[in-house]
C-alpha cells in the first residue's frame, strides 16, 4: 500500500471534512454577522464554502485550516453587508428583502434590537464580539481570523461591549421580557465547535427527491 | 483556551449576564436536515460547474450563442487594446473606456508607439467593482471608522453630493 497516498488526503476529502466539521458553525457565524438574515447567511456560507474549495489547493498550512476558512466567512459576510448598504442607500432593496425576525423562535422584537445594535458597531468591533462572545472562539483565534493582534481584539471587545450595553442595557433591567428571563436564568454560553453532519457528495437535493426525479 | 479564560475572567458578573442574554436573544434557527442537504447540494452544484458558467449561462439565457460570446470577447479585447493610450505623437482615435477617472502614461518607459500605461487612480470598471464589493485589502481605513458601515468612497461622494447637500 502506498503510504504517501494514505497519509495525504485528497482535495475532495479535505473539503468534505471541512464542510462536515465547520458548515453549521459557519452558518451560525454568518447569520449573526449579517444581522439574523437566514437567506443571506446561507448565501454567505455557500459563497465561503465555494471559495474555500477553490482556494484549498493553494492552502499551504501557514494558518490553521479552520481559521483560514472562518476568515473567508467573515470577509464574505462583510462583502454582503457592504453590498446591501449600497443597495439600501440607493433604494434598490425591497422591503421583503429585509431580514424577517418573526420566523425564528424567541422574541422577534428583541432579536431585531440586538441585530440593529450589532449592525451599528464598527466592523472590527462587531466581528470581535460575535466571534468571541457569541461563537465561542478564543481571543487568539479571533485575532487570527481577523488578522489583528490579540490586544487589538481585546480592545475591540471592550469597546463593543460598552456600546452594546449603552444601547441594550435595559436587557438587564425589568424591561427584559419576563418569558425570556424565566427561560434563561443562566446566561447562555457561546456554542463550541462540534463534529457536524457529514457532507455526502452523492447526497441529492431534497427538492429533487420530492419531485420524484 | 487560556486566552479565552483570561478574556472571560475580565468580564464582570453583570457583563457575563449581559452577554449571556444577548446570546439567548440572538440565536439562529436550528439547521434542519433538509436545509443542510439543500445547502450541500447548492455548494456541490457550484463547485462542479466551471467558474464562468454562470456568466455564460446568463448570456445564453439572454439569447447569446457560444459563437456570439466568442466574437464579443474578441471584440472587447481588441477594443481594450485599441483604447489604451499609446506612446505616440499623433492623436488617438480610440474612445475612452469605462469610468476611468485618471490614468497617465508613463513617459519614461517604453519605446515610441509602445502601450506602457501606468494607472494612477481608478484602473477600470473591473477593479472599481472589486473595490466596491470587497474593499481594498491593503487599506483598513474604511473599516476603522466609527460609523456602522462606511460606504465605498465613490458612493460616499455621491451620497454627500445628492443626499446630504
Amino acid at each position: 500500500m502506498d503510504r504517501a497516498a494514505e497519509a495525504e488526503p485528497t482535495l475532495e476529502e479535505r473539503f468534505e471534512d471541512l464542510v462536515a466539521t465547520h458548515r453549521d458553525r459557519a452558518l451560525r457565524l454568518a447569520w449573526r454577522l449579517v444581522g439574523g438574515d437566514d437567506a443571506a447567511a446561507e448565501d454567505v456560507t455557500q459563497d465561503a464554502l465555494v471559495s474555500a474549495y477553490r482556494g484549498l489547493s493553494r492552502f499551504r498550512g501557514d494558518a490553521r485550516l479552520d481559521t483560514w476558512f472562518y476568515r473567508i466567512v467573515v470577509r464574505q459576510a462583510y462583502s454582503h453587508l457592504r453590498w446591501r448598504a449600497v443597495r439600501e442607500r440607493f433604494g434598490q432593496v425591497d422591503a421583503d428583502e429585509a431580514p424577517d425576525h418573526s420566523t425564528v423562535e424567541g422574541d422577534p422584537m428583541l432579536r431585531a434590537r440586538i441585530a440593529e445594535a450589532l449592525d451599528g458597531l464598527p466592523r472590527n468591533q462587531r466581528d470581535a464580539f460575535v466571534l468571541v462572545h457569541m461563537e465561542g472562539f478564543t481571543v487568539r483565534e479571533a485575532a487570527e481570523i481577523m488578522g489583528k493582534a490579540s490586544g487589538t481584539v481585546k480592545s475591540h471587545l471592550h469597546r463593543a461591549l460598552g456600546k452594546l450595553r449603552d444601547r441594550l442595557g435595559d436587557l438587564l433591567d425589568d424591561g427584559f421580557h419576563r418569558e425570556d428571563r424565566g427561560r434563561d436564568q443562566q446566561p447562555q454560553k457561546p456554542q463550541q465547535p462540534q463534529k457536524q453532519q457529514p457532507w455526502d457528495p452523492s447526497e441529492r437535493d431534497p427538492k429533487e427527491i420530492s419531485n420524484g426525479r | 483556551m487560556a486566552d479565552k479564560d483570561q478574556e472571560q475572567s475580565v468580564l464582570s458578573a453583570e457583563e457575563r449576564d449581559f452577554v449571556g442574554r444577548l446570546n439567548a436573544g440572538f440565536q439562529p434557527p436550528p439547521l434542519t436536515a433538509a436545509r443542510r442537504a439543500a445547502l450541500d447540494a447548492r455548494v456541490r452544484d457550484r463547485i462542479s460547474e466551471p467558474r464562468w458558467s454562470g456568466w455564460t449561462a446568463w448570456m445564453n439565457g439572454n439569447g447569446a450563442s457560444t459563437p456570439a460570446l466568442v466574437a464579443v470577447s474578441v471584440a472587447a479585447a481588441a477594443l481594450l487594446w485599441v483604447g489604451l493610450p499609446a506612446e505616440q505623437s499623433g492623436p488617438s482615435f480610440a474612445p475612452p473606456l469605462g469610468p476611468t477617472l485618471s490614468a497617465s502614461r508613463n513617459p519614461s518607459s517604453g519605446a515610441e508607439g509602445s502601450r506602457t500605461v501606468e494607472f494612477v487612480e481608478a484602473d477600470g470598471r473591473e477593479a472599481w467593482t472589486q473595490r466596491l464589493l470587497f474593499g481594498d485589502p491593503t487599506n483598513d481605513t474604511l473599516e476603522e471608522t466609527e460609523s456602522g458601515l462606511a460606504l465605498p468612497p465613490e458612493y460616499a461622494a455621491i451620497d454627500r453630493l445628492f443626499f446630504e447637500g
